[in-house]
């Protein structure tokens, strides 16, 4: 098999993931200091905050929640802002767990959704986040890495625009966290959320959300934390003021696991070896008049998303025969992500995404590209 | 060739009335022959595992691949419970 479906959850896993869950459960997994507050270096709830601190240069670890991936992790920020009474600028690269849960404030008539324009390639300039900001907006609410396109929107820019504002800037980072350098502090991040299993390499059914310091949510879940059990209003405090119930920690087993693997590959070789495979798809693709490519070629791109549609098929058809026929994996459709589409000019149908990974190698590329090849003629026989 | 089971398909975005049927053997040549008896066959035996349409006009859309044991019904868009009986009987006639 031939797994080109990264964007949605990273396979294989690194060696060290997959020893580390198992290791998991050789012993129990209660922890004396599970809620963080103790800096014990072999508590590995704040170790793996401590190295997800690094990676997206955040200051103080405690400031990271642990959750069950990016779609609570943005339930929590985007439920938990006073955002009652105004406005939020999203854009069109939104995945559903950004665009149903405002969708739902909006339609409880508590606030207005501005909705940003991307170009042909899933990519919008800030400018324009800008242009889109009113007097009542209290939030821009932005992906930074498109699911669909693999577009890479400029952050520091945009969270710029948005504080000039007076506005919060809430990032979704499911696709770009361990993908592309992301820096919390330089660029000034309110909330950023992100997801454990997919370009960090940990389980499913972990990830987190970082808040900024100053800054407070509303919890999403309240109930028992382990200490301070005398309370009977949930603690306040970072984390466990946001961290109600039994952590997950096989998956924060798991995503310290993955953290690691980043760490001593180098991000950068991550991504290097990405942009060689993204090159190569480009380079044998692009002028073939039968192929559609809608990720953008050599800039604002994570080098990880090839979006493709081959012209004449529905993108369902076309991954139907890559994996009946090929034995390769992709994704087909709209991506849980439907206002892109019109941008794109891929309405109803959507678009075949293939995603590969650090451990994708140059062979199986090869391999897909000489497939699609072979699949275009599927329209041409009558 | 018997019918095993017939599975609705959520995720299809080809058609919102999908079908597959799971059949009790691995798909052949000839089976694939026989099913295009109801249409037009188109077969993409050039690719590592041959795939086929088969296109009955007005009606349905079979494709599948050999080797596998799945087909796979694309049926009108706007046509709920479409009986599917008569196909069903036509590959029950396989190898009888």
């Amino acid at each position: 098999m031939i797994y080109l479906n990264n964007a949605a959850t990273s396979y294989p896993k690194p060696k060290k993931v997959q020893e580390a869950v198992m290791a998991s459960f050789s012993g129990p997994l209660v922890h004396a200091s599970r809620t963080g507050m103790e800096r014990d270096e072999d508590d590995i709830l704040y170790v793996c905050r401590s190295k997800l601190a690094d990676l997206l240069n955040i200051e103080d670890p405690l400031h990271i929640i642990f959750t069950s991936g990016s779609t609570e992790a943005l339930n929590l920020a985007l439920k938990g802002l006073p955002l009652e009474g105004g406005n939020v600028v999203i854009s069109a690269i939104e995945h559903n767990s950004v665009i149903r849960p405002l969708k739902t404030l909006e339609k409880e008539g508590k606030i207005s959704v501005t909705i940003v324009e991307c170009d042909k390639n899933g990519y919008i300039e800030p400018q324009q986040f800008a242009e889109a900001i009113r007097d009542d907006t209290k939030a821009i609410v932005v992906n930074h890495c498109s699911n669909v396109t693999g577009a890479v929107l400029d952050i520091a820019e945009i969270a710029k625009i948005a504080h000039s504002a007076g506005a919060y800037i809430v990032v979704d980072a499911s696709q770009s966290a361990g993908a592309v350098p992301i820096d919390c502090k330089n660029w000034d991040i309110d909330l950023l959320a992100f997801t454990g299993h997919k370009s960090l390499y940990g389980m499913q059914g972990i990830g987190g959300l970082y808040i900024k310091d100053g800054i407070e949510l509303k919890p999403l879940k309240v109930g028992g934390t382990g200490i301070l059990s005398e309370l009977l209003l949930q603690p306040e405090g970072f984390p466990i003021h946001y961290e109600a119930g039994t952590p997950n920690t096989p998956g924060i087993i798991s995503l310290y696991a993955g953290l690691q693997f980043i760490f001593e590959t180098g991000l950068e070789n991550i991504i290097e070896h990405k942009k060689k495979l993204y090159k190569i798809l480009f380079d044998e693709l692009a002028d073939n008049p039968d192929i559609e490519i809608y990720s953008p070629k050599n800039e604002h791109t994570s080098y990880s998303n090839f979006c493709f549609n081959i012209k004449g098929m529905v993108p369902e058809e076309v991954g139907y025969v890559l994996e009946a026929s090929f034995d390769i994996w992709v994704r087909t459709g709209l991506h849980c992500a439907p206002l892109i589409l019109p941008y794109l000019g891929v309405e109803p149908w959507g678009t075949v995404r293939a995603s590969h990974s650090y451990f994708t190698t140059e062979e199986e590329i090869y391999k897909f590209v000489e497939a699609v090849k072979k699949i275009t003629i599927i329209p041409k026989r009558k | 060739m018997k019918v095993v089971k017939q599975k609705k398909v959520t995720d299809c975005y080809e058609s919102s009335n999908t079908i597959d049927l799971i059949l009790s053997a691995p798909i052949t040549k000839p089976f694939v022959e026989h099913l295009g008896q109801l249409g037009k066959l188109l077969l993409f035996d050039e690719f590592d595992i041959p795939y086929f349409k088969v296109i009955v006009k007005g009606e349905y859309t079979i494709k599948g691949a050999f080797g596998k044991k799945t087909i796979r019904i694309l049926l009108p868009e706007d046509v709920e419970d479409y009986p599917l009986d008569s196909l069903v009987q036509h590959i029950e006639n396989f190898n009888k």
